[in-house]
């Protein structure tokens, strides 16, 4: 090749790379730039890699990108657009460090600059020890999954510290008092009265089941035994003989690990002669636990939160459009009950705070979100004015609402609470009354 | 009667877990520590081959077991093969390994509610008076059937004679031409197609979950170390002692308690007989 040739070959090449150099470092601004306004920008630190954490994930970016489709948000008199931030705290994996998550979600506010936080952590222990951090990054913070009450507690007890802390989902408290309107129903329907837990052996468990000794005794019924079962168990038929020796007519399971499912299979083949219901059990009370656990679920009771969240109600109108859009975005139904929980409450609240105040002003923001009343198809998003919590309520006119439901054939039938009940509760043929 | 079935059930499986790691170490000497994130691996392989490539659950099973196998002896000439002997080393190697695989798979998403093997017969039947699923019946079978295979397998075959020759004394069965290494990853190979078949065996009674990798492997070592790492009649022998212990426990003292049998088992063995009940590896360190 001749050498004038090649020279004009390799100014070419330059000028290639020189192109490309350009628009590699200015193409983003000029996309940036490009766009009407600077997104509104929500952060979730949550423990990714696991069921809840995908649904949260997915649940955001649904609800994301709906409130984005209609134009957005008013900030100062223009119109903006929302965006996504993720990180991975992994809290909920066996031997991580609280402090390991907490510098995953500082890591998020100082890097990415979040303007809220929502469906924040999955462990009660990570989430009590980010309070502080939250609070000095003043940071508008609705937590996800974790249970605790002391969460609220501490922020009843300093309300002006932790002014942006919020939650927007159910927590212990209100899986109680929910439950035990789900028993004293159960007792009146059924007139059963004796009550065995069978819980995973770990403290929210025994919290949980010490607290509904309580609730299902003003309820009506008589605790007649429990049983702590290690996690990673898979063989439930020392409790399950335990509770039939008992003479309980019901079993309440507390246990979310995926095992769980184990201990229904053989309640079924054992022929324990009770009722069965489980709490926070995903593996069971799930879209797809159906389809992987089949006849085994039959007759078991179990709730959703905020009803309709991951199966349609036939009571509440308007409750397949969540499920609908699901499955036109992602194809495959949530993998838990809980998709529709804490995240889609915190969005719509943080909406209206906003297009109540005009500006991201976080202390002025803050105040409108306690000021939240929303209708529902789930009920009425609303907080607690000193906990920072969401009303949770069978009563759909003051709060959001549960769903307690029975496996029935492959179908959810809402048994409580009676404003949105399809049908009556049904005994297992192998129970006698 | 609950307590014989349940607790002959409970033997079993923890057989079949422990079976595959004892078999390893008695032959070859590596503790694979990658055993836990193998069991998994075996387990989670069937689920994709039947949900995602659409395979006869029986294939699916039979390709899993070589698959599985043929990893096993991958990993002792990949990593185990220059670092034997030095037993320090081996388990850094396994258990990094075996670590570094389990949360791989967490991370690439296997971590939820949806990754379940279906039972090889759905419904149960009743013994005695006592339901039980028909999976648990099954793996009653399968741990039979395996005690059977394995006995004449060693007993009546020449690779079967090689491993016992290696397990008894590894320089002798070498001046009689026995390839060590050879031998000792087809161990690995063995070990790993046996951890296959316990987690094809368990796995359908509840859900494939990365952290049944790590109960696999506590539950093969507390096992080996209470009947004899190298022994596999040994850890037969120890899976009824602690399957029953465990059952009796859980009816007459609560669920709760039944890790402590593992533990009290392991702290009296070794305080009584610390190469365990068949084993020989430390009888003459006991001697002395």
């Amino acid at each position: 090749m001749e050498k004038g040739t090649m020279s004009s070959i390799f100014k070419k090449a330059w000028f290639f790379v020189l192109a490309l150099l350009v628009v590699s470092f200015y193409g983003p601004l000029i996309k940036e730039g490009g766009s009407s306004e600077k997104p509104v920008i929500i952060g979730m630190p949550i423990s990714l890699y696991t069921a809840y954490g995908r649904d949260h994930k997915k649940a955001l970016e649904l609800t994301v990108d709906e409130i984005n489709a209609k134009g957005g948000v008013k900030v100062d008199g223009v119109m903006r657009q929302f965006k996504v931030v993720f990180t991975d705290t992994r809290d909920s994996e066996p031997g991580v460090p609280v402090h390991d998550a907490i510098m995953a979600a500082e890591k998020l506010i100082l890097n990415q600059k979040p303007d809220f936080l929502v469906g924040a952590f999955h462990r009660s222990e990570a989430l009590l020890a980010a309070m502080d951090m939250l609070a000095d990054n003043k940071m508008i913070t609705f937590s996800g999954s974790p249970q605790t009450p002391l969460y609220t507690n501490r922020i009843k007890e300093n309300p002006k510290k932790y002014k942006y802390l919020f939650r927007s989902a159910p927590y212990a408290v209100s899986v109680g008092v929910f439950w035990g309107g789900v028993l004293q129903h159960i007792n009146k329907t059924l007139g059963l009265k004796k009550l065995f837990f069978i819980a995973i052996d770990f403290e929210w468990a025994k919290a949980i089941v010490k607290s509904f000794e309580g609730i299902a005794g003003k309820a009506g019924w008589e605790t007649v035994g429990f049983d702590y079962v290690p996690a990673g168990q898979a063989d439930f038929s020392a409790a399950l003989t335990k509770a039939r020796k008992s003479g309980a007519e019901m079993i309440l399971l507390l246990h979310d690990l995926p095992e769980a499912p184990v201990c229904l299979r053989q309640w079924k083949a054992m022929k324990i002669p009770t009722m069965l219901s489980v709490i926070w059990t995903p593996a069971i009370d799930g879209p797809r636990s159906w389809q992987m656990y089949g006849d085994s679920l039959n007759y078991s009771i179990a709730a959703e939160f905020p009803a309709g969240g991951s199966f349609p109600v036939k009571n509440l109108p308007g409750s397949e459009e969540w499920i609908n859009a699901w499955l036109k975005k992602y194809k495959d139904p949530p993998e838990t009950s809980a998709s529709k929980a804490a995240v889609y409450p915190a969005m719509r609240a943080i909406v209206d705070a906003i297009n109540r105040v005009g500006r991201l002003d976080r202390d002025a923001i803050a105040e409108a979100i306690l000021e939240t009343d929303l209708k529902d198809i789930s009920g009425r998003i609303r907080f607690e004015k000193e906990a920072h919590q969401m009303v949770i309520s069978t009563d759909l006119s003051k709060g959001m609402t549960f769903a307690a439901f029975q496996w029935l054939d492959g179908k959810r039938i809402v048994i409580y609470p009676k404003a949105i009940a399809d049908a009556d509760i049904k005994l297992p043929p192998w129970v006698k009354k | 009667m609950d307590l014989l079935i349940f607790g002959t059930c409970n033997s079993i499986l923890l057989a079949l877990i422990a079976t595959g790691f004892s078999l390893t170490f008695g032959i070859s000497g590596v503790a694979n520590f990658a055993y836990g994130a193998i069991y998994v691996c075996g387990g989670l392989f069937v689920w994709a081959l039947i949900s995602k490539a659409g395979f006869p659950y029986l294939a699916s099973i039979v390709i899993s077991i070589i698959t599985m196998g043929l990893f096993g002896y991958a990993l002792y000439w990949v990593f185990l093969f220059r670092l034997r002997g030095l037993v320090l080393n081996e388990v850094i190697a396994t258990f990094s390994g075996g670590m570094a695989i389990l949360q791989l798979l967490r991370y690439l998403g296997f971590h939820g509610y949806e990754y379940a093997l279906p039972p090889f017969m759905e419904g149960s039947i009743e013994i005695g008076g006592v339901g039980i699923e028909l999976q648990r019946f099954f793996m009653i079978g399968i741990g039979a059937a395996l005690v059977l295979f394995l006995y004449f397998f060693t007993h009546h075959t020449r690779l079967g004679l090689a491993f016992r020759g290696m397990s008894q004394d590894e320089r002798t069965a070498i001046t009689l031409g026995i390839d060590s290494d050879k031998t000792a990853a087809l161990a690995l190979a063995f070990g790993s197609s046996l951890a296959t078949v316990a987690s094809i065996t368990i796995l359908p009674l509840g859900i494939i979950d990365i952290d049944r990798g790590f109960d696999a492997l506590i539950f093969a070592l507390a096992v080996g170390m209470v009947g004899g790492l190298e022994s596999v009649p040994g850890v037969i022998i120890a899976s009824f002692i602690l399957g029953f212990s465990q059952q009796f426990v859980a009816v007459f003292f609560g669920s709760a308690y039944t890790m402590v049998v593992f533990l009290s088992a392991i702290i009296f063995v070794l305080a009584v007989k610390p190469a365990g009940i068949l084993g020989k590896f430390k009888e003459l360190e006991e001697r002395v």
